[in-house]
C-alpha cells in the first residue's frame, strides 16, 4: 500500500530527489545531500519511508522532527512492505530522477560496507543509486566535482552515460581518474582502450596530449559529454585505494563507480572497498545482475 | 585537332547561334562546364552575338556558377552591348551604345524604305521587326517554314531566299537588296550604317561584332595584357555568303593574329587563314575540351597523354579507387570504433613536407579530428603554457551527404561496410564504405592524396553510388578552425588570419560528374558549394576536388594559392603524385625477404619518412609528429638530426640539406641562447620552432596537478652537438661542398665554440661539463655526461677539421667567415686543449663508460621485476626515486655507441651495451631503435630484432597510447637505422661505404638503396648462407668494404660476395 502526502506543491516536471528514510539517524544523514541536488537541480525532494507495519504520517513527520529535519519542506512517500522492494519500485519510477540512500539504516554491520537493504538495491538495479555513506558525511555541499575513476576501456566509460548526464544537470565538474592497477594489462585488450604511454618522450608534451586524447575517447563512448568541464588524473596502484585517495586530494563531491560484477559475497570489491573509506557520497551506475 | 590548337589558349572569343549551340533551344549545359573549366584555369570566354543579352542569359549564363562567370563576356545585340558579371556572379552591362532618337527613326525610316521597295518592286511581303537595339532587321522570307532556320540549313534558305526574291520580281535577289538596304541608310542620313545579313535577314543598324571585338581589344586584352596569338576565335561564318562576306567574318578583320576557326558548313569556302573544322558546336565543344585539357596540365594530345579526367571510365574510376593488390604495401582498417578514430587519423595521414592532412573520414563524425597542417605555421602562444604551436590550416576534408533527405553518417544508420586502406605504394588515402540507410544503401569510396609532386596541392576523388533512385546531396567546405580569423572569404579562395595575422589561404575546385552531366552547384556561398541530383543506380556521381594552401602575407598568400590551382586540374595532380612517389620509392624502398611484419613496418617508416620532408624549404623542419597531429606541437627536438636525418641524407639527399639548412637559418636564434646562458657560440633550442629561439615551456603542471619543472631547455645541451654530428655525415656522405662552405662550416664551428666556453678547467687538469642533462632525461642536472662529454670532444675535433679544410681549400671563403664569427688562432688552439683534456668517464679495467659522474653508485633496480608495468619506470617509481637509481629513460651511453662507432672498439661497444640495456626502462620512443642498432652491430641478434619490433610497434601497435597526437617520426627514422645500419651494417668510411650484414633469424635477406656521393648502390644481403650483391646503379667506381676486405664497386660489374665460413671473411664469388 502507498501513501502519498504532499505539503508542498511541486512545478510539474520538477526533477524529484527521493531520499530513504528507514528512522534511523544514520539514514537520515542523506536528507541533507538529497537537498542539496534538489536545491542544485531546482527539483524537490521527498522522503520515502518504507516499513513492514503501517504508520501514521503524523508518526513519520514527528519522527523526522525529533532528528532535527525541517519536516515543514519535505513531501513524503508512505508505504508498507519489504524496504528493499519498495526503494527498488522508487528507483524504477520514471518521475524519480534520482534515489539518495544510507548505505546503513538502523543496523550498522560491522565488517561490512553496506547494510542488506543497500546491498540489495545495489545488487537489484541497473538505475543510478547515490550512495551516502554515513559517517562520512561531515559537510553538505551542492555536487559540484563528480570523480569518475576509470579503467579506460569503452565499455566502462560508456556505462557513465548517466553521470555526464547528473553532470550537465548539475553544471558539476568531472575529474576523470584513470587509475592503473598493477599489473592491470589485461583490461587494455578491449578495442579502443585508452592505454597510458609506456614511453614519454618529453612528459610536458606527452601527458596533456595524452590526457586530451583520453578524455576524447571519453566523449567519442558518450556522445554527448562535451561542456562538461572535464580533467584526467592518472592514479597508479590498488585501485580502491587510488579512489579514495584521490577523492580527497581533490575533494571530490562524489565518487561515481560503475558495477562491473555481482553482488554475492566475495564479488564487487573495489565498489566494496571504496565504500569503506570514501569520504563522499557514491553514485553507483551498472546492469542489474 | 590541328596543331594550331594544340596549346592553350588565354582568350577565346566565339559567335553563339551555329557555333557555339545549334539554336536556341538546345540545352547548353555541357559547354556551360566546359565554359566553367575554362574560366576556373583562368580562360577569359567571350561570347559575341547579334542576340539580346537576354537570350544567352537564359540558355548559358544561368548554367554557369556564379563563381565562374567573372571570366565571361557576352558581347550581344550586334556589337551594341557587352556584359560582364561582378563577384557574385550578377550581370553588369560593361558598355552599351544608346541610339539617339534621331539615330532611331532614322533606322525605322531606312527599314521601311527597304520593305516599301520590295513591295513596290515585287508581289513578295517582307517583314521589318523593329524592336531591336540600334538596329532594323528586314525579314525577307517571313513564311513558317523559314521562321526559325537552323544555321546547318544555311545552303537550303539561301536557295529559297533567292529563289523567293527573284521568282517575286526583284531580279537582283538578295545583292540587290542589300544595296537597297544601303542606299536607304544613306538617304535617311546613316552614313555609317551596319548592313548585314544571315540571309533570312537583312539589318540595318548603328553597329557590327566588329565593334564587340574593338571593346574586348581596348578593355580585356590590352588590360590583361594578352596578345592577339593568344587569342582564339570561333565562328560558323566566315566565309561569303551569297557574294557577301559572312557574319562572322567581321571578327576576323578585327583580331588580326587571332587564330580563327570555322565550325559551320562555309559552302563557299573560308577565308585565307581560317582554319575550317566543321562539325557544328559540337565540334566546337571538342575544341573547347581540348582547351580544357591543356589548360589542366594534361599536354598535348599528339604526345599522348591521358585523358580528360571527366573522360575517366568507370572501369578506370574503379581502378583507380582500389588499392595496391599487394598486402605489403598497405595498411587497412576495417570497421569504424569511435575511440581509436584519432589513431587511424594519424597512423594514415598524408603528408608531403609542406601540408599534411590526418586521415579523418570523408564524412566526420564527433570522433573526427581533421586537421590540415602547413609546415612551419608556428603561432605565438597557441600552445600550452604559452608556447608557440603548429596552428591548424582551415580544414576541406569533410563532405556532408544526404540520401533523400536523410544525412549519411558513419555513427547513424548500419554500416555494412567500412575500410579505410593507406596505400603506400602510390601515396594515397583510399576508403570505402557502404551505408544503409532506411530504403537505400549508399556506396562511398574515395581516394585522397597530398601532392608529393606541388606541395602547396591536395584533392580528393569522392565516387557515390545508390542503388535505388534517389536524391542525392552533396556539400564541400573550407573550414577554419577556432582561433582563424575570416579576412575574404569567397567562392574559389578564401583567407584567414592568425591572432598574429599570418594569412592562410586555401584555394578549392570542386567539379562533379553525376549522370553524365556536371551539373552546377545548387548553392555557393562562400567557400561552400552544394549539390543536388536525382541519383541512378548505374551511374556514379563522382566529386573531385583540389585545394592549394599557401600562407605569409595576405595578399602573396592568395595569390599564390589561386595561381597554384589555374593550371591544375585534380586527375592531372593526381597523375604527377604518383610519379613523384614512383620515384621515391624506387630510390628508398627497402625490401625485408622472410618477414612480412618487418616488412610493412619497414615501408610504413620509409612512407611517413619521405612524406615528412619537403626539399624546397630551408625554412622549416620536421616535427616530432610531423604533420601528422598535433602532438609536440610541431616543435623540433634532436630526434630530426640523429634518427631521422641519416634516412635522408642515404636515400634523398637534397631534402637532407634543406633540414640543415633549417639549422643554418636558426643559428641566430641558437647563438642567442648561448649567450643569455653566459657562453659562446650557439647553443640550439631544445624545442625549435620557427626562429631557433627556445621555447621549452619551464614549468607546467604535472600529472597530480603540482607545478613541475621542466630543466631540459636549460641543461640538455647535446643537442648542439647532434646538429653538428648530422651536418658532418651530410658532408661525408654526399661530398657537397657547397653546402659545407657556404652554411655546414658555420654550424660546426659555432657549436664547437659553444662547447669550448661550456667545458670548464678545474684542477684535475681536466675540462668538465657540469649541470647537463643527457639523453636520459630520468637523471637532470648531473656532471660529466659521457655522451654529453664525447660528443662535445667530437664537435671541437671537427671544429678544428672544418677550420683547417676550409682555410687550405676555400681560403678567401675562411677569412671573412672567421672575421664575421670572430676566430682567432687563439681560440682554435683552445679547442683543440679542451677537446684533449675533456673528461670521457670510463673505467679502463671494465671498460665502461660511466654515463655521468657517481652513476656507478646509485642504486641498482631489477628491471625485470617491472616487466608488467604499463607506464613508464618514473611514473612507477616516481621522480624523485628515479633519480637515486640507475635505471635510465632510454639509450645514453648506447647512443654514443651508435654515434662514434669508428671510436669505441668492439669488444667496449659490447661491454657497455652489456651493461646498459638491463638497465634501460625504454622510456622513450626513440631508445628501442637505437637498441636494435647497437645489439645488431654487436651481435646481439635476437636483442636486436626484439628492439626493432619494439621500435615498429611504437605507431603501428599503438604501444604508447599516442599515435593519436600523431605518428612518432624519431621512432620511424630509427627503425631505419637499425635495419639499414644496424643489421644490414652499414657505415661511412672516407673513401667508401662499409657493410657489415648480421640478419636477424627471421630474415631471409634484406634488399635497400642508398646513396653515397653522387652514386647509388642497391644492396642485396642474403642471411643463410651470408652473402651480399651490391650493385651500383648510378654513378663512378666506388670503394666498399666488407669486415677486412676492400672491393671495387663499379657501373655494370656487380659485386657477388660470400662470407666465408672458415674464416669469416668477405670473398667475391667464383674466386
Amino acid at each position: 500500500m502507498t501513501q502519498t502526502a504532499t505539503l508542498h506543491k511541486k512545478a510539474t516536471g520538477s526533477p524529484i530527489v527521493l531520499v530513504a528514510w528507514d528512522g534511523s539517524p544514520a539514514a537520515a544523514r542523506a536528507f541533507p545531500v538529497a537537498r542539496a541536488i534538489a536545491e542544485q537541480v531546482h527539483g524537490a525532494v521527498e522522503v520515502l519511508h518504507v516499513c513492514p507495519s503501517s504508520s501514521t504520517e503524523a508518526d513519520v513527520r514527528k519522527h523526522l522532527g525529533r532528528q532535527g529535519l525541517d519536516v515543514e519542506h519535505l513531501d513524503l512517500r508512505m508505504e508498507v512492505g519489504d524496504p528493499a522492494s519498495g526503494i527498488l519500485a522508487a528507483v524504477h519510477d520514471p518521475a524519480v530522477n534520482l534515489v539518495v540512500l544510507a548505505t546503513h539504516g538502523r543496523v550498522i554491520e560491522q565488517g561490512r560496507p553496506m547494510g542488506h537493504v543497500a546491498e540489495e538495491i545495489a545488487r537489484r538495479t541497473s538505475r543510478p543509486v547515490l550512495l551516502v555513506r554515513p559517517e562520512a558525511v561531515c559537510v553538505h555541499r551542492p555536487l559540484r566535482r563528480l570523480m569518475l575513476p576509470l579503467d579506460g576501456t569503452p565499455s566502462t566509460t560508456r556505462a557513465l552515460a548517466p553521470a555526464i548526464a547528473l553532470a550537465q544537470r548539475l553544471g558539476a565538474a568531472l575529474d576523470v581518474v584513470h587509475v592503473i592497477a598493477p599489473g592491470g594489462r589485461g583490461e587494455a585488450a578491449e578495442v579502443g582502450s585508452m592505454r597510458p604511454p609506456r614511453y614519454a618522450d618529453q612528459p610536458h608534451h606527452e601527458w596533456p596530449q595524452w590526457e586530451r586524447e583520453f578524455l576524447d575517447r571519453v566523449h567519442a563512448c558518450l556522445g554527448d559529454a562535451e561542456g562538461v568541464p572535464s580533467h584526467v588524473y592518472c592514479a597508479r596502484g590498488p585501485v580502491a585505494d587510488e579512489i579514495t585517495r584521490y577523492a580527497r586530494k581533490l575533494s571530490a563531491d562524489a565518487i561515481v563507480l560503475v558495477r562491473r560484477s555481482r553482488m554475492e559475497s566475495g564479488r564487487a570489491r573495489t565498489l566494496r572497498a571504496v565504500l569503506d573509506d570514501a569520504p563522499c557520497p557514491v553514485l553507483l551506475l551498472g546492469a542489474a545482475a | 585537332m590541328p596543331p594550331t590548337l594544340q596549346r592553350p589558349f588565354r582568350t577565346i572569343i566565339f559567335d553563339w547561334d551555329g557555333t557555339a549551340v545549334v539554336d536556341r533551344s538546345e540545352d547548353a549545359t555541357p559547354l556551360a562546364r566546359l565554359i566553367e573549366d575554362l574560366t576556373e584555369a583562368g580562360v577569359w570566354c567571350v561570347v559575341v552575338t547579334g542576340t539580346n543579352f537576354h537570350n544567352i542569359d537564359l540558355q548559358l549564363c544561368r548554367h554557369l556558377r556564379p563563381s565562374r562567370r567573372r571570366r565571361l563576356f557576352v558581347c550581344a545585340n550586334r556589337g551594341s552591348e557587352v556584359y560582364g558579371f561582378e563577384a557574385r556572379g550578377r550581370s553588369v552591362v560593361r558598355w552599351q551604345r544608346q541610339a539617339t532618337p534621331e539615330e532611331d527613326a532614322a533606322l525605322t525610316a531606312a527599314a521601311e524604305r527597304v520593305r516599301d521597295y520590295a513591295r513596290q518592286h515585287s508581289d513578295l511581303e517582307v517583314r521589318v521587326i523593329y524592336d531591336r537595339l540600334n538596329r532594323r532587321k528586314i525579314d525577307l522570307i517571313p513564311v513558317p517554314e523559314w521562321a526559325d532556320p537552323p544555321k546547318s540549313r544555311i545552303g537550303d534558305l539561301l536557295v529559297a531566299v533567292e529563289g523567293r526574291l527573284r521568282g517575286g520580281g526583284i531580279e537582283g535577289g538578295l545583292r540587290e537588296m542589300f544595296d537597297v538596304t544601303r542606299r536607304a541608310a544613306t538617304e535617311v542620313g546613316l552614313l555609317d550604317a551596319r548592313i548585314t545579313s544571315d540571309v533570312k535577314h537583312i539589318e540595318v543598324g548603328l553597329t557590327d561584332k566588329g565593334d564587340s571585338i574593338d571593346w574586348i581589344n581596348r578593355n580585356l586584352l590590352a588590360a590583361e595584357g594578352i596578345g592577339l596569338s593568344d587569342v582564339l576565335v570561333g565562328g560558323d561564318e566566315f566565309g561569303p555568303i551569297a557574294g557577301f562576306p559572312g557574319s562572322d567574318d567581321l571578327l576576323r578583320e578585327r583580331s588580326p593574329g587571332a587564330v580563327h576557326i570555322s565550325v559551320g558548313a562555309e559552302p563557299d569556302g573560308v577565308p585565307e587563314g581560317v582554319i575550317h573544322l566543321g562539325g557544328g558546336p559540337r565540334r566546337f565543344r571538342d575544341v573547347l575540351r581540348e582547351q580544357v585539357r591543356l589548360h589542366s596540365g594534361g599536354g598535348s594530345a599528339a604526345e599522348g597523354d591521358g585523358s580528360h579526367p571527366e573522360a575517366l571510365s568507370q572501369d578506370d574510376m574503379g581502378q583507380l579507387l582500389s588499392p595496391t593488390s599487394d598486402p605489403l604495401w598497405r595498411f587497412d582498417e576495417h570497421g569504424y570504433e569511435p575511440t581509436i578514430e584519432h589513431e587511424a587519423e594519424s597512423r594514415f595521414a598524408l603528408s608531403n613536407g609542406f601540408l599534411g592532412v590526418r586521415a579523418s573520414l570523408d564524412v566526420p563524425t564527433a570522433a573526427s579530428m581533421p586537421r590540415t597542417y602547413l609546415a612551419g605555421l608556428f603561432e605565438q602562444g597557441a600552445g600550452e603554457y604559452g608556447v608557440p604551436a603548429l596552428v591548424p590550416a582551415p580544414d576541406w576534408s569533410g563532405l556532408d551527404l544526404t540520401v533523400d533527405g536523410q544525412a549519411l553518417s558513419p555513427d547513424r544508420g548500419e554500416i555494412v561496410v567500412h575500410s579505410r586502406t593507406l596505400d603506400l605504394r602510390r601515396g594515397v588515402l583510399l576508403s570505402s564504405w557502404r551505408h544503409r540507410v532506411p530504403g537505400h544503401t549508399v556506396a562511398v569510396e574515395s581516394l585522397r592524396f597530398a601532392s608529393l609532386a606541388r606541395r602547396t596541392l591536395a584533392g580528393e576523388v569522392v565516387r557515390l553510388s545508390v542503388d535505388a533512385p534517389s536524391t542525392v546531396q552533396i556539400e564541400t567546405a573550407i573550414e577554419a578552425h577556432e582561433g582563424l580569423r575570416p579576412h575574404s572569404v569567397g567562392p574559389d579562395v578564401g583567407v584567414w588570419t592568425t591572432a598574429s595575422r599570418r594569412a592562410i589561404a586555401v584555394a578549392s575546385a570542386d567539379t562533379l560528374q553525376a549522370d553524365g552531366m556536371r551539373p552546377r552547384p545548387e548553392r555557393a556561398d562562400g567557400p561552400r558549394r552544394l549539390w543536388r541530383w536525382e541519383a541512378r543506380p548505374e551511374v556514379p556521381g563522382v566529386l573531385q576536388r583540389l585545394v592549394s594552401f599557401a600562407w605569409g602575407d595576405a595578399q602573396v598568400a592568395e595569390d599564390t594559392a589561386r595561381r597554384a590551382l589555374s593550371d591544375a586540374s585534380t586527375m592531372g595532380a593526381l597523375r604527377e603524385h604518383l610519379r613523384a612517389w614512383d620515384e621515391r620509392w624506387a630510390l628508398s624502398d627497402v625490401g625485408i625477404e622472410g618477414d612480412e611484419e618487418a616488412q610493412r613496418a619497414l615501408r610504413f617508416a620509409v612512407y611517413h619518412l619521405s612524406s615528412a620532408a619537403d626539399p624546397h624549404s630551408e625554412v622549416t623542419s620536421i616535427g616530432a609528429r610531423a604533420l601528422t597531429g598535433d602532438g609536440y606541437l610541431g616543435h623540433v627536438f634532436w630526434d630530426l638530426e640523429i634518427f631521422t636525418l641519416p634516412f635522408f641524407t642515404f636515400t634523398w639527399p637534397r631534402a637532407a640539406r634543406a633540414l640543415l639548412m633549417y639549422r643554418y637559418h636558426t643559428l641566430d636564434g641558437a647563438r642567442a641562447k648561448a649567450a643569455a646562458l653566459g657562453y659562446r657560440g650557439a647553443l640550439y633550442a631544445w624545442e625549435s620552432t620557427d626562429t631557433g629561439a627556445e621555447t621549452t615551456p619551464k614549468t607546467v603542471v604535472g600529472l597530480d596537478g603540482e607545478l613541475v619543472q621542466i630543466l631540459s631547455g636549460e641543461l640538455e645541451h647535446h643537442v648542439s652537438a647532434d646538429i653538428a654530428y648530422a651536418v658532418w655525415q651530410y658532408w661525408q656522405a654526399t661530398g657537397d661542398d657547397d653546402f659545407l662552405v657556404s652554411a655546414g662550416v658555420e654550424i660546426v664551428l659555432e657549436t664547437a665554440s659553444f662547447w669550448a666556453s661550456r667545458a670548464k678547467l678545474e684542477g684535475d687538469g681536466r675540462y668538465h661539463i657540469r649541470r647537463v642533462i643527457g639523453p636520459d632525461e630520468y637523471h637532470e642536472g648531473v656532471d660529466d655526461n659521457a655522451y654529453t662529454n664525447a660528443m662535445a670532444r667530437w664537435n671541437l675535433r671537427r671544429g678544428l677539421e672544418v677550420a683547417d679544410l676550409i682555410s687550405r681549400r676555400w681560403p678567401d671563403r675562411w677569412r671573412p667567415l672567421v672575421e664575421r664569427l670572430g676566430f682567432s688562432v687563439e681560440e682554435l688552439s683552445r679547442w683543440r686543449d679542451v677537446a684533449d683534456r675533456m673528461l670521457i668517464p670510463f673505467d679502463e679495467q671494465s671498460k665502461l663508460y660511466e654515463q655521468f659522474a657517481g652513476y656507478f653508485g646509485l642504486e641498482e633496480v631489477d628491471l625485470s621485476q617491472y616487466q608488467d608495468r604499463v607506464v613508464p619506470m618514473d611514473v612507477v617509481l616516481g621522480p624523485e626515486n628515479t633519480r637515486r637509481t640507475q635505471v635510465l629513460k632510454q639509450a645514453d651511453v648506447v647512443m654514443l655507441l651508435a654515434l662514434l662507432d669508428h671510436e669505441v672498439p668492439r669488444d667496449v661497444q659490447r661491454a657497455n651495451f652489456d651493461y646498459y640495456e638491463p638497465r634501460c626502462g625504454q622510456g622513450s620512443s626513440l631508445s628501442p631503435a637505437m637498441h636494435a642498432l647497437v645489439a645488431a652491430r654487436t651481435g646481439r641478434l635476437d636483442l636486436a630484432e626484439r628492439f626493432f619490433r619494439e621500435t615498429a610497434a611504437i605507431d603501428l601497435g599503438d604501444s604508447m597510447g599516442n599515435a593519436a597526437a600523431g605518428v612518432h617520426i624519431g621512432a620511424l627514422g630509427g627503425l631505419w637505422m637499425s635495419t639499414v645500419m644496424g643489421f644490414g651494417g652499414m657505415s661511412l668510411e672516407a673513401d667508401g661505404l662499409r657493410f657489415e650484414p648480421r640478419l636477424p633469424a627471421s630474415w631471409l635477406g634484406l634488399r635497400f638503396r642508398v646513396q653515397w656521393r653522387g652514386r647509388q648502390v642497391e644492396a642485396d644481403l642474403r642471411r643463410e648462407p651470408a652473402s651480399a650483391e651490391f650493385r651500383l646503379v648510378e654513378g663512378q667506381e666506388m670503394v666498399l668494404r666488407l669486415g677486412e676486405a676492400t672491393f671495387s664497386l663499379a657501373p655494370d660489374r656487380p659485386l657477388s660476395l660470400r662470407k666465408d665460413e672458415r674464416d669469416g671473411a668477405w670473398k667475391e664469388t667464383g674466386r
